[in-house]
């Protein structure tokens, strides 16, 4: 994901959860957004059984 | 002295739990003015907790295991008549806690004597207890250098000598980071163990909370007072209590170890590599093993935690964001705009992996990993080199720890004596729910002269 692509996603995201980012907040943000996408990707690109559990309440 | 001694001192009637406090609260005043440890000192509390030990023992009243021990909370604890700032200034205009947290009573009913509240990372986020709104807590082994987070203050509380047992928390590391870089011993249970009750959160699915101290007895009986269920915290298990100091044994004999390599030699900066063979050779285990994925598993412990805890805060960065600690605040919004997808694989792949490790159990009793990639790292620092490469310091200091505590398995953190200048500790883990484990290993190695705690003085 590019910075100008998390921007996008940023700033449409923030109004739908009635967040105002100013300009320099947004560009911070995307920043950090960004970043997160490229660790998510390898949570994503992990191919799990379609019976795979969550775990919200774990339990070990 | 440690916990036990002291205990043992007051119960002898060598020393009086009023003189034992009185020494720990000068101590504090001196020597936390350069540490910064403290948040809040309890003294008038203190004092009245101490005269009510002295009383039993006058009294000829049996004493409880850790009577007129001094001991400090991270501030994310509540401590009745205190607020609960959770590292956050945005924190300090609510009122005082009402009651104490469950761990502090169980503490105080212990006997233990509770000193003060302990500086952290402004909402736990972080690994460095750089925090703008109370200021940095510095290591007592080198005051230039970070204590590690967010339960900085707990580890720098100890190390220093101020307290002899602190209590924290640990969501992605916050117990193991700062224990291995003040040098000091700590103990992140399993997932559910303690309860949370009257604790501030940061992420629902992955918070734990445990004890410090500066040897292995002390943390067993530590958390042994501090063990038992408790329905106000939905996620703590309802089990009995299973004490470990009465188990830990003479040796290690019958402990089946092997050594975490992989990923956890590729971001083991040299000093954290030499802990972990050390360790491993003071059990003569010569086993390596390596784990699956891990590094998808501390990227899915990233995410969560980013997520939950950015959607904990949410109402709070729309309505102050600049009251919230700029060293965090733009992560836990960006954490609040994650796609739900990403929370869910990332929730799926945790029990993946539990389901991946669970068997090597079957052959083995502790797995032994580093517990930081390097020691401390100077304050004010935004990167530190790893094995040749530039990488982030405030997402990094936990990237031995992330994959472990996403699973939710115990793990001891344990001081390693001479591995380098500075201290730094390894993870010794084990199966869900045994502690005991843990903890019979860490006393090995401290017999064996492997780990250490030293206080800075």
């Amino acid at each position: 994901m590019t910075i100008a692509e998390a921007m996008l996603f940023v700033a449409a995201a923030a109004r739908a959860q009635e967040l105002s980012l100013t300009a320099e907040q947004l560009q911070r943000v995307a920043a950090v957004f960004a970043r997160n996408a490229e660790i998510a990707e390898m949570v994503m690109s992990l191919e799990l059984p379609e019976t795979a559990e969550p775990a919200p309440t774990f339990l070990p | 002295m440690n916990a036990l001694a002291i205990a043992a001192s007051i119960r002898s009637g060598a020393d009086s739990a009023a003189a034992v406090v009185e020494s720990a609260l000068a101590n504090i005043g001196e020597r936390d003015r350069e540490i910064n440890a403290f948040t809040a000192v309890t003294a008038d509390r203190a004092r009245r907790e101490a005269a009510a030990v002295d009383a039993l023992r006058v009294a000829g009243q049996p004493l409880p295991p850790l009577a007129g021990v001094p001991f400090a909370v991270k501030n994310l604890f509540d401590v009745a008549g205190l607020t609960t700032l959770a590292g956050s200034r945005l924190n300090a205009a609510r009122p005082p806690a009402s009651a104490d947290a469950v761990l502090v009573e169980r503490m105080c009913a212990a006997g233990a004597v509770l000193v003060g509240a302990l500086n952290m990372d402004a909402y736990a986020y972080g690994f460095t207890t750089e925090n703008t709104a109370y200021g940095a807590t510095r290591n007592p082994h080198a005051t230039t250098r970070t204590s590690g987070g967010s339960s900085g203050g707990s580890a720098a509380a100890v190390a220093s000598g101020m307290v002899a047992l602190a209590l924290g928390s640990d969501t992605n590391g916050s117990i193991r980071v700062p224990a291995s870089l003040c040098g000091v011993f700590g103990l992140k249970p399993t997932f559910g163990r303690l309860p949370r009750t009257g604790s501030y959160p940061f992420v629902h699915s992955l918070d734990h909370v445990g004890p410090f101290a500066t040897c292995a007895a002390d943390l067993a009986v530590c958390y042994d007072a501090l063990q038992g269920a408790d329905e106000d915290d939905p996620a703590c298990a309802q089990r009995r209590v299973e004490r470990t100091h009465p188990a830990l044994a003479p040796d290690a004999q019958g402990l089946r170890v092997a050594r975490l390599a992989g990923y956890f030699d590729a971001y083991a900066g040299p000093e954290a590599h030499t802990a972990s063979l050390r360790a491993a050779e003071a059990f003569g285990a010569f086993d390596e093993i390596e784990l699956p994925e891990v590094a998808r598993v501390r990227a899915a412990a990233f995410v969560i935690s980013a997520s939950e805890g950015g959607t904990l805060h949410r109402r709070t960065l729309r309505d102050d964001y600049d009251g919230f600690e700029p060293h965090n605040r733009d992560r836990f919004l960006a954490g609040a705009l994650m796609p739900a997808a990403w929370y869910v694989q990332a929730q799926k792949l945790r029990r993946w992996f539990l389901d991946q490790v669970r068997p090597l159990f079957e052959r083995y009793d502790v797995l032994i990993a580093p517990a930081t990639p390097v020691s401390a790292t100077p304050l004010g620092d935004e990167w530190f080199e790893l094995n040749g490469r530039r990488v982030p310091l405030r997402p990094s200091l936990g990237l031995l720890t992330q994959p472990v505590s996403c699973i939710g398995l115990p793990v001891a953190a344990v001081p390693i004596a001479g591995a380098g200048p500075l201290p730094i500790g390894v993870q010794l883990i084990a199966a869900p729910w045994r502690e005991d484990l843990c903890l019979r290993a860490a006393a090995h190695l401290e017999r064996a002269g492997t780990a250490r705690c030293v206080i800075a003085t």
